[in-house]
């Protein structure tokens, strides 16, 4: 995305460096889950072996960190294009056709994320609006919850579109596999 | 639409946007959105939200980032570079020790992290190069580094089996504890084939005189001492477990807590160590959960239009003995594994096989064990086994054909293995049984 000739950014590239703050704080967010997790069981662990009283709310935090940690993540790992796929197919086909290809599933994968964010998005309004709560012990309005998926889904629709548009992605990491 | 035309275009779909390159969560979002469309209407989006939702706060699955923290912090730690020297000097002056070392680290590495990819990495960077340098079979080498590697996924903790305990709805910590005795069985096997090529051709391997660094020739008793701290994380994890005194997950995040007194005991422990670690843990893991949350509602469709239950009526009809069964429902995986991913192609076969293990009265525990095997060979068999590739990346100076010339042997060990643990199910289900009677 350009500046304009004085050196001031676009639009765009104004909205991009936002979205990009955003993600980064999200990630960041999402790494502190994933302490809150380990200190969670920690805790449950001594509290429930060495001084027999179990707490009633290391388990539910846990998994309200552990969805946190996912969807927080997951538009960071759109923006490096990190995501697990299977290349077979790409690593035989000439380098612009390859890119012609990697630019119609970048646009596939936008439509499908923003189609998953619209509907995770009606639930957890409907949550919202109706009340819910999530289960006892240690409940909380489900919308806080599981916000968390639209939000990461619509971000990354918007990554795969930024690509789509030309944008190089951050760069890919090793060791995604188990 | 008859089940069987569902289930044929629903897995037809998924493959074809997998080969296309589409990634594994948004290919399973298409897949569910589109069976969605066909079996329930727009109105079962709501449930496809709350499988997303219900799967992404499964507290099992918590398993999955801690090990791998677990597994970033023992890296970052100082511990590796401590075991490497010990076992340098347990292995002692034997013809070829580069190989016998190259294995056993790689099962103590799989007792304290569970990826094979990193392991080939870390080994390929570390003790390649000093296998070639020392006049080692450069084949061999790669082979037994391959070999190493693919033990970690089956030795706890393994992220694959928390997967698959997962996903078939079985206890994580007995096909955890399973794993134990099948890892173990393959590194023997895995020895006694090196040493063998060595009997038979002893050029594989430099003199002993060549191949002497002059550590081993250290306190046989110290380096016994050194290896006890890694040593406890690993009882601390998978003891806790088997005694039944904590579930994996909180074993985990106990693991995760000695890895970092660990990290202190090496003065190794800093902000950036563990900023490092959680950063690294947190991508890994939500690549894993991600094409989880998207593809568990893919089970929920399968027995929604009955597939799943249909197919088990037809497997009754044709009458196969369970042998001739076991054997098919292991070929499917290890030819899909050479060609598409552990995870996705987990994640379309458990939910099908689940209700045939009913049938045929298979032992889930057991079933898995070999299921989790077979993943792993997944990763060491030409054309795109992930650990071929993590080792070529490491070792860029090998030709891609050599390491899959490298692998193949060390494939047949794994499935002659495969094959001793389907006929003595001991191997497997001995320590879950031991679990089971506490």
């Amino acid at each position: 995305m350009a500046s304009t000739p004085g050196g001031t950014p676009t639009l765009g590239r104004r909205l991009a460096a936002i979205h990009d703050a955003i993600t980064a704080a999200g990630f960041g967010l999402g790494a502190v889950c994933l302490a809150i997790i380990v200190c969670s069981f920690c805790f449950e662990v001594v509290a429930r072996y060495f001084l027999s009283a179990p707490t009633e709310w290391a388990s539910p935090v846990v998994s309200y960190a552990l969805i946190a940690m996912i969807f927080l993540a997951v538009p960071e790992l759109t923006r490096r294009a990190a995501h697990i796929s299977i290349n077979i197919l790409l690593d035989g086909l000439s380098p612009e056709a390859g890119a012609q290809l990697t630019r119609v599933i970048r646009l596939v994968a936008c439509i499908a994320c923003a189609f998953a964010a619209w509907f995770t998005a009606d639930t957890t309004l409907g949550q919202f609006e109706q009340g819910i709560w999530t289960s006892p012990p240690f409940a909380l309005p489900k919308w806080v919850v599981s916000i968390f998926v639209p939000y990461g889904l619509l971000s990354s629709a918007i990554y795969f579109l930024r690509q789509v548009l030309g944008e190089t992605p951050a760069g890919q990491i090793e060791g995604a596999q188990p | 639409m008859t089940w069987w035309v569902a289930l044929s275009a629903g897995v037809g779909l998924l493959l074809t946007l997998l080969i296309l390159g589409v990634p594994i969560f948004v290919s399973f979002l298409i897949l569910n959105v589109a069976g969605i469309l066909m079996i329930l209407g727009p109105s079962g989006f709501g449930m496809f939200a709350n499988s997303i939702f219900a799967t992404g706060t499964i507290n099992a699955l918590a398993a999955v980032p801690l090990f791998i923290l677990m597994g970033e912090v023992l890296f970052r730690s100082g511990a590796m570079e401590v075991l490497f020297d010990s076992m340098d000097r347990l292995v002692g002056r034997i013809r070829g020790r580069q190989y016998v070392l190259c294995i056993l680290l790689s099962a103590i590495l799989g007792a304290l992290s569970g990826a094979a990819m990193a392991v080939a990495g870390l080994l390929g960077r570390s003790l390649f190069p000093t296998m070639l340098k020392r006049g080692y079979d450069r084949r061999l080498s790669a082979g037994t580094i391959l070999a190493g590697a693919s033990l970690d996924p089956i030795i706890p903790p393994s992220v694959l089996a928390i997967l698959i305990a997962t996903i078939a709805q079985i206890s994580t910590g007995k096909l955890l504890v399973a794993g134990i005795l099948p890892g173990l069985l393959l590194t023997v096997m895995f020895l006694a084939y090196v040493l063998i090529r060595l009997k038979l051709n002893p050029a594989l391997a430099p003199d002993i005189s060549a191949d002497d660094t002059g550590k081993q020739q250290g306190s046989v008793f110290m380096a016994f001492v050194n290896m006890l701290p890694s040593a406890l994380i690993f009882f601390l994890v998978m003891g806790l477990v088997m005694l039944g005194v904590a579930t994996p997950t909180e074993s985990a995040a106990t693991g995760v807590f000695g890895s970092l007194l660990l990290a202190a005991g090496y003065k190794r422990l800093s902000w950036q160590l563990i900023r490092e670690a959680l950063v690294s843990a947190v991508t890994v893991a939500a690549l894993l959960l991600l094409v989880m949350c998207c593809a568990v509602m893919f089970s929920q469709l399968l027995t929604l239009t009955g597939a799943a239950r249909k197919l088990g009526e037809i497997v009754v009809a044709l009458d196969l003995s369970p042998w001739f069964m076991l054997f098919v429902m292991m070929l499917v995986p290890f030819i899909l594994f050479m060609f598409l991913d552990q995870v996705a192609l987990m994640l379309v076969l458990i939910p099908i096989y689940t209700p045939l293990l009913k049938v045929y009265g298979f032992d889930e525990i057991w079933f898995y064990t070999l299921f989790l095997v077979v993943a792993t060979v997944g990763g060491l068999t030409p054309p795109f086994g992930y650990t071929l590739f993590a080792l070529k990346s490491a070792a860029p100076s090998v030709p891609m054909s050599e390491i899959f010339r490298a692998s193949w042997p060390f494939v047949w060990i794994i499935l002659l293995g495969l094959l001793l643990m389907a006929i003595f199910p001991q191997i497997i289900t001995f320590l879950p049984e031991l679990m089971s009677r506490r």
